[in-house]
């Protein structure tokens, strides 16, 4: 097999995918771990990942004993072009899961998709929220 | 700091591309750098990853760039190549302290030379759930790949004999 030079054309992988049903795409598709950030401040968690190239709607957050799961299924937009000049990144689901700590409480978590990056938010348990003590004058 | 090991085809393509990459950043600026200024893209000019491809009218490039609004993005289109630059910045929770942190404020800067001429008043940035995509109409001179048949009458000027 001969070896390409570098300016010719890469044939990309012929896509698997199924259409755009996350169940389907989870078992057939690549899978990545997206790049994440955490911070944590008295009230909440703050959870950032990195999920380019989806939507709102295809974004799967769940808390269970607190592990946050997120799975984002990402259609691939790649499926009916063969080929490529440049192909340096594929396409495909992200999935990753985080252990917060015990005061996080499943009952309030909210979560924003925006510029590709999927913020989520859960609040910390009341109990367990520092309370400051006011200290009177006598 | 390139050490040469059996050059394989595969390598030699890869040394090949890497110089050529280099050479692409620094004739971009016009010169290495200014006297007491490094650029960052020194040892890392190949971020942010492209794909590359192209249709009958246009070329695309695309990259991911999640977290970085348009405002932040500068395009040029150069003869046949495109540059791509950049930051990003992230706006915390206030008082945060960090549990993991595997992405920061970064640059990039990355050029890349077009398969075909386009024309560089018409393009077409989109930048959709962190994903840029670049349409970029290509130049009459680059489309015209097809070559016309004609049939015409034996006298015609092209040469061919009947």
């Amino acid at each position: 097999m001969t070896t390409e030079t570098a300016l010719q054309r890469h044939e990309s992988q012929p896509a698997t995918v199924a259409q755009e049903q996350p169940q389907d795409a989870v078992t057939r598709q690549r899978v990545f771990r997206p790049v994440t950030n955490i911070y944590e401040t008295d009230e909440a968690f703050f959870i950032y990942a990195e999920v380019p190239g989806t939507t709102a709607d295809r974004i799967d957050i769940t808390l269970e004993q607190n592990v946050l799961s997120i799975n984002a299924a990402v259609p691939d937009r790649y499926q009916s072009i063969s080929r490529f000049w440049r192909n340096e990144f594929a396409v495909g689901n992200y999935v990753r899961s985080f252990r917060l700590g015990e005061n996080a409480d499943p009952e309030s978590i909210s979560a924003e998709y925006r510029d590709g990056i999927l913020m989520v938010r859960v609040a910390k348990t009341a109990e367990s929220r520092p309370r400051r003590i006011e200290v009177r004058h006598a | 700091m390139l050490t040469r090991i059996a050059m394989t085809p595969a390598l030699n393509q890869m040394q090949q591309e890497m110089d050529r990459l280099f050479e692409t950043v620094f004739s971009a600026a016009g010169r290495p750098h200014d006297a007491g200024e490094r650029p960052r893209q020194d040892f890392a000019p190949a971020f942010p990853p492209l794909n590359v491809w192209e249709d009958e009218n246009h070329v695309y490039v695309e990259a991911e760039l999640p977290g970085i609004t348009a405002e932040n993005i500068d395009l040029s289109v150069l003869g046949g190549e495109l540059t791509i630059s950049g930051h990003r910045r992230m706006t915390l929770p206030e008082n945060a302290t960090i549990v993991r942190h595997e992405c920061g404020n970064y640059e990039f800067r990355r050029p890349i030379r077009l398969p075909s001429s386009v024309n560089a008043e018409s393009i077409e940035p989109a930048l959709d759930n962190g994903v840029l995509t670049i349409t970029m109409p290509k130049t009459p001179q680059a489309k015209a790949r097809r070559i016309e048949v004609r049939t015409g009458s034996p006298s015609s000027s092209d040469g061919r004999s009947n």
